[in-house]
């Protein structure tokens, strides 16, 4: 502090230096080599673009002056002088801490280097607070509708709020964003969304940090990730809290086990445990944090389908107990994952058998070394290993994984494979499957403007050990894909072939191939983007000698000139499906259009409102079912608005 | 009698016809068995087909259904089922549901297939239908859909986006079994793109809307998404997500692309400052320049310019960047109200391998007075690090410590421990290297100043110049009674005998004692202080690091030396030695360094580009500036750099070129000047006009030159 107020007092001075007390003297004489800089070090500000100013101790070679804000760059934006600089950032600081470094070699050569930190405010009350808010309004009024359709309303108001704030003050910060949607519409909107008020989504975050010490908590959509053997990526309605305190961690969570949509669950994280999901976990982090180690617990229950999933499962139910111990002690270039799980997993509730307990394990090796990246892995999932929100894990299965990846010049080459067998306990009531895939990616990019890829996968499963009854399983898979895009000015055009098989090499013959190619023409200049597609779908079952053709045509176009308040847009698809023993002959058309033109009269910033027509018209014909026949047309008025709040 | 044998034929005609009719009944079931897996349930639809030709319009009724295993019934499905019977046939639909209950049940019994039967009845037929589960893994199931979940790129499955957006949607899909999927993507009903795609068991299964025709977001409101599963056929409800777009225009929608022009993609380039340049988009009034490290994709450094171009600076490469590796940029263009307007692809580039930095070796520097074992054992400890030498610097009241750490990036590992506060100085251990080439013609350098008419009055008697350098062959005869002291400060190497040190001690200080050269100051001592080592024998450049350096001008400067000379240098400013050069300029020590013999040289390199130094050029034989005149002009002065007649060990001479040689001219001049008249400013040495002699005759103030 006592260097900060010097320095300060120093600036102050620079104007009549002939007037520093004899006792300052010497004080003044030991800061001299330093670079005044201004906000001094320490210092507070109410500024979201503060004036950055540094005065050197001596002329400098401008040449060799670098500034370097919150670790960017920010020399070339400074105007630079023999003596000093100054400048504003560009983009607007957030509050908060900030570093400025000042580097110069004086005309003596010598390298002077000047750090000071200092911290920006949005007002006195709080050192953040901020609040953005978007509001969209629409209202749809029908021209022509079709009579029968009662989804279809005559008449749609929806209003939508896109909210995000929050406040700042001594390490606490608590935040708020959350979509909140009005709909009115006379006609019975479809599930989940229903007429009236609702929030699509919202997250409340608050938390704490002093030091090594940080707490966070989330309560609302949020999104849970603990190891790969049991809840990952899982994004649900709920609360999670994190404390960290230097290496050590802990982490409380509940949240619903199915997706929601709106208000429905409330917060997420009360009610009854037979549809959600409620754990801790705890981490410890050693060896200069090269080294990590875990705990977690997690119990609960899934009923089913929700908004955005459909299951064929039973409701379920279970617990896990997992441990984890990670390492990287060679800056990503090996890094190891150990992780050991034990569940006691019921997959259905409604039966009257109990749950049983299981154990799944997993070593993961990975790394990353210049154009060189790989990983190997060694995975054990029990017969009965479940974990509630995770149902995309395996089950009775072991083996490994082996991945490589190389860029060398223009060229990235890719290659994967994996053997795994399933019946772990070698059980003589089911057969042993082996199964193997391989996997090879080859892309060039030499040509810049004609990149092209092609890859070759191989898939095997053989059977052995079939008890009676069971049916011998030996399955040849194999698929080879193609794809070259070439992109000449405004123009590009793609092409991707892809031929795919699969060989049953039992004597039931149930072989069956897909073949698809598709063409994607693209023409894209300031005000027009025209992104038509052609694909062509050819699938053959060998077995029931059926062969399926599909072919879609489709068009995205959007038009807007430039300067003008009008725009254009249409998409639309055409698709005929045909079966060649007649059991489908389809043709679907869909086209949609809208235009816009902005109301220029009762623009302004924060207002902005246009008026356009949207239309749509649908045609369905199926000659194998006679019966099937489907013409419609809409049209609609659409008035919309925006408007927008900041602080 | 008659009426009771009456009686018993009709009944044998109805048994007859009973069992005539119930023969006559037939169902077949279509599938007729699955294969599901254990550990889960299975939701299966199967047809039956009855056929009765004996019945006219009825119906056939199953009141409930039974699982069986191991001929003991497990559990019955009380759902009844009626087929219609028109013309002597009828059919009838089933979704069972196999609960993993039922399975585990019939494991229990030591079966691998549980049997499902319905018996269809009516009044007058009975007719029952099998179905069979073999129980089997995931692996060996039929092919069947277990679950499907949408969601965005947000991850969930309902997302906000602006008008015009470019936004994907992803299915993934648990599955058991293998075979042929087959769906559509569908954007508020209409067909987005056709999906038929084999999964095998065991691959991961996650399909993404197409890149063409993306979503559609012209329109503002709510609108939909689903995967429709045609094949294999499942009971599910299709689900589907939710986005709403805004009025507002996307910003992001097909953004222009911006393009680079140097360095080329995959660039391999030198490791220092660097300079990156792109076209300039049309609107584009702010650009951000951003490194990534090209394994972890996390940003290593980034840059806002107002020009098309920028340059990364060397001080800034070499403590974010390390040599060897590979790294990719990219810039954005922002317009006046810092909307983005442009964004480029990324490009990748590799810094060399750099020989500046002895491998692995940091200097720290601490106050004398707080050095002790203890403190340097904990320092080893705390930071890992092997303590390879331990120096004294009295010149500066300090010890310093050459470290070896295992990290791969060595101004990281200088960054870390640069934090510790009891350390004064920390740095890399860097690489100087001598500057001379072995040539073989004739020289001419010491008539250029008329060496005899200034050695009839000045020799350099008296003043001492420390020649730090690679070893001088002290036995030379040339040298044999100039050199005052000798010392080694090169760590695990003794003291020898090396070319470019005898070189430069032979310019400096040759006798005039009847035998081979005459040095510049002949009569001046030389401290000949080995801090460089000769690299190959058959060549003579020296190769020095900070330490040994470090030592041997701490060594000059305890020892007294009026002059240093320093023939090497490298690119990167070393901090230590720049403390020990001020310390001696502080006294009034002179020390004398070359510029640089690249021919494309722009810049000085330390030590000359140190103030406090006097930076020497070089002149070749037509005295046109060495190595070229951009850096010449740099210096403070220049001398004779080509076809330098040397001492070299073995009492041999040898022609050489190099500044190092112009340096050591220098120093020895000023040996004679300070001869004259005692102490000299450097920062009021005459002027260099381009003439060596006029530059020396007013260094010893004698008339030397003829009059232009």
């Amino acid at each position: 502090m006592k260097k900060i107020n010097l320095t300060f007092i120093f600036l102050l001075l620079l104007p009549c230096a002939s007037a520093i007390a004899v006792e300052t003297a010497e004080l003044l004489a030991a800061i001299t080599a330093e670079i005044l800089v201004s906000p001094p070090d320490g210092s507070e500000l109410i500024d979201k673009k503060p004036l950055i100013r540094a005065v050197f101790p001596a002329p400098v070679d401008p040449a060799s002056v670098i500034v370097i804000l919150d670790g960017v760059d920010m020399t070339p934006l400074a105007n630079i002088t023999e003596t000093g600089f100054e400048f504003r950032p560009v983009i607007a600081l957030l509050p908060g801490r900030h570093g400025l470094s000042v580097s110069v070699v004086d005309r003596e050569g010598r390298q002077l280097l000047q750090e000071v930190t200092f911290t920006t405010r949005t007002s006195d009350a709080f050192e953040e607070a901020f609040s953005r808010n978007d509001v969209w309004l629409s209202y749809d009024n029908a021209i022509d509708r079709p009579e029968n359709d009662d989804a279809m309303p005559d008449s749609r108001f929806e209003g939508h709020i896109r909210s995000y704030s929050g406040i700042s003050e001594r390490g606490w910060r608590i935040s708020l964003d959350a979509n909140v949607r009005y709909l009115d519409q006379n006609a019975q909107p479809v599930p989940p969304r229903q007429n009236g008020i609702d929030a699509a989504n919202w997250l409340l975050t608050a938390g704490y940090s002093e030091g090594d010490l940080r707490l966070r908590t989330e309560l609302g959509d949020v999104l849970l990730n603990e190891t790969q053997n049991t809840v990952f990526n899982l994004s649900r309605r709920g609360g999670i809290m994190n404390l960290e305190y230097d290496d050590v961690s802990l982490r409380v969570f509940s949240v619903m086990s199915g997706q929601v949509y709106g208000l429905e669950g409330n917060s997420g994280i009360g009610g009854a445990s037979a549809d959600r999901i409620a754990g801790a976990s705890g981490s410890v982090k050693f060896m200069d944090e090269k080294m990590e180690f875990g705990v977690l617990s997690l119990s609960g229950g899934e009923e089913g389908s929700s908004f955005g999933a459909a299951t064929a499962s039973a409701p379920n139910r279970g617990s896990v107990f997992g441990v984890f111990l990670n390492s990287d002690f060679f800056d990503n270039r090996f890094k190891t994952e150990l992780e050991s799980d034990f569940s006691d997993f019921d997959p259905d509730t409604d039966d009257d058998v109990e749950s049983k307990r299981d154990r799944a394990a997993r070593l993961r090796v990975s790394g990353v070394m210049d154009r060189y990246h790989y990983e190997a892995a060694y995975e054990y999932l029990g017969r009965d290993y479940g974990a509630v929100g995770n149902q995309w894990l395996r089950k009775d299965m072991e083996g490994f994984r082996i991945g490589n990846g190389y860029l060398f010049g223009p060229q990235t080459i890719s290659v994967f494979f994996s053997r795994n067998s399933d019946n772990v306990r070698d059980d003589g009531a089911f057969p042993t499957i082996v199964n193997y895939q391989g996997m090879l990616d080859y892309s060039y990019q030499g040509i810049p403007d004609l990149p092209m890829g092609l890859s070759y996968q191989k898939g095997m499963q053989d059977s052995t050990k079939e008890p009676e009854f069971s049916k011998k399983l030996l399955l040849y898979s194999d698929t080879i894909a193609g794809r070259v895009h070439y992109a000449a000015g405004v123009m590009n055009l793609g092409f991707q072939a892809a031929y795919s098989s699969m060989n049953d090499r039992t004597p039931e013959n149930n072989d069956t191939t897909a073949t698809t190619y598709t063409i994607t023409p693209g023409y894209n200049v300031a005000g027009v983007s025209m992104y038509p597609s052609f694909s062509l779908n050819v699938s053959k079952n060998r077995m029931t000698e059926v062969n399926t053709d599909t072919y879609t045509a489709a068009l995205d176009l959007r038009v807007r000139s430039r300067g003008s308040r009008a725009s254009f847009s249409t998409s639309g698809a055409f698709n005929i499906v045909k079966a060649s023993d007649s059991s489908m002959d389809a043709r679907n058309l869909n086209i949609g259009a809208g235009i816009t033109y902005e109301i220029q009269k009762y623009q302004t910033p924060f207002f902005r409102p246009a008026i356009g027509l949207k239309g749509a018209y649908s045609r369905f014909t199926d000659t194998a079912h006679l019966d099937t026949k489907r013409n419609e047309f809409t049209l609609y008025i659409a008035l919309t608005a925006g408007m927008s709040l900041v602080y | 009698m008659k009426r009771k044998s009456l009686y018993q034929f009709f009944a044998f005609i109805y048994i007859l016809l009973s069992a005539v009719s119930a023969q006559a009944a037939t169902v077949s079931v279509s599938p007729s068995s699955f294969n599901v897996p254990r550990g889960s349930s299975s939701i299966r639809t199967v047809s039956y087909l009855f056929s009765d030709p004996t019945s006219t319009t009825t119906h056939l009724v199953s009141s409930s259904g039974a699982f069986s295993a191991a001929g003991e019934t497990i559990e019955m499905n009380s759902r009844p089922i009626t087929a219609a019977m028109q013309n002597g046939s009828g059919q009838a639909a089933e979704t069972i549901t196999l609960s993993s209950g039922v399975i585990e049940k019939a494991l229990l019994r030591g079966a691998n297939k549980v049997i499902y039967s319905r018996t269809f009845t009516n009044s007058c037929t009975s007719v029952m239908a099998n179905i069979v589960f073999i129980i089997t893994s995931e692996a060996g199931a039929s092919f069947e859909i277990k679950k499907i979940n949408l969601y965005f790129e947000n991850k969930r499955p309902e997302m906000t986006v602006p008008k015009n957006a470019v936004i994907k949607a992803y299915a993934d899909i648990r599955f058991v079994g293998s075979g042929l999927l087959q769906g559509r993507w569908e954007a508020d009903g209409m067909v987005l793109d056709s999906v038929s795609r084999h999964l095998a068991y065991g691959a991961d299964a996650t399909i993404q809307t197409p890149e063409a025709p993306p979503i559609p977001t012209y329109e503002a409101g709510s609108h939909t998404v689903r995967f429709v599963i045609t094949n294999p056929v499942t009971t599910m409800t299709m689900p589907s997500i939710i986005y709403y777009v805004t009025p507002a225009e996307s910003l992001k929608e097909r953004p222009d692309t911006l393009k680079l022009n140097s360095p080329a993609d995959e660039a391999v380039v030198e490791y220092g400052a660097l300079k990156f340049d792109w076209e300039r988009p049309a609107r584009a009034a702010l650009f951000q320049v951003k490194f990534f490290d090209s394994s972890d994709s996390a940003a290593v450094f980034s840059a806002y310019t107002k020009d098309a171009s920028y340059s990364l600076p060397e001080s800034v490469v070499r403590d974010k960047f390390s040599a060897g590796r590979r790294y990719s940029w990219g810039v954005k263009a922002f317009d006046a109200e810092e909307k983005p307007v442009a964004e480029s692809e990324a490009r990748a580039f590799t810094f060399k391998k750099t020989d500046s930095l002895a491998p692995g070796e940091i200097i720290a520097a601490l106050d004398e007075a707080k050095f002790s074992e203890g403190l340097l054992k904990e320092l080893q400890e705390r930071h890992g690090l092997k303590a390879l030498s331990v120096f004294p610097l009295q010149s500066l009241g300090l010890r310093a410590i050459v470290f070896f750490t295992t990290e791969k990036d060595v101004f990281k590992a200088v960054n870390a421990l640069k934090k510790d506060r009891r350390l004064v100085l920390v740095q890399p251990n860097y690489v100087m290297r001598t500057m001379s080439d072995p040539l073989r013609n004739m020289q001419h350098a010491n008539d250029l100043i008329k060496a005899d008419e200034i050695h009839a009055v000045y020799r350099g008697r008296g003043v001492k110049v420390a020649v730090v350098d690679t070893g001088v062959d002290a036995g030379h005869d040339d040298l044999r009674d100039r050199i005052a002291f000798s010392g080694n400060y090169v760590r695990n190497e003794a003291y020898r005998a090396e070319v470019h040190g005898t070189a430069v001690a032979g310019i400096i200080a040759a006798g005039i004692n009847g035998t081979g050269i005459e040095g510049i100051a002949p009569e001046a001592e030389v401290l000949a202080l080995r801090a460089c080592r000769q690299v190959s024998r058959e060549r003579p450049e020296g190769e020095c690091f900070s330490d040994s350096i470090a030592s041997a001008l701490d060594a000059a400067l305890v020892k007294g030396a009026n002059i240093v000379n320093m023939s090497f240098g490298a690119s990167d400013y070393d901090g230590l030695l720049a403390r020990l050069i001020d310390k001696g300029a502080e006294k009034g020590v002179l020390f004398v360094a070359p510029s640089e013999n690249g021919r494309n040289a722009k810049d000085l390199r330390f030590p000359a580009s140190y103030s406090p130094v006097i930076s020497v050029g070089g002149l070749d034989e037509k005295l046109n500036p060495y190595p070229n005149a951009g850096i010449a002009k740099k210096t403070s002065v220049c001398a004779p750099a080509v076809n330098i007649i040397a001492t070299v060990p073995g009492n041999r001479y040898n022609f050489m070129s190099g500044t190092s040689l112009s340096s050591a001219f220098i120093s020895g001049l000023l040996a004679l000047s300070l001869e004259r008249g005692g102490l000299i400013d450097r920062r009021k040495l005459p002027p260099f006009k381009g003439d060596i002699c006029n530059w020396a005759e007013e260094m010893v103030n004698i008339p030397l030159c003829p009059p232009k």
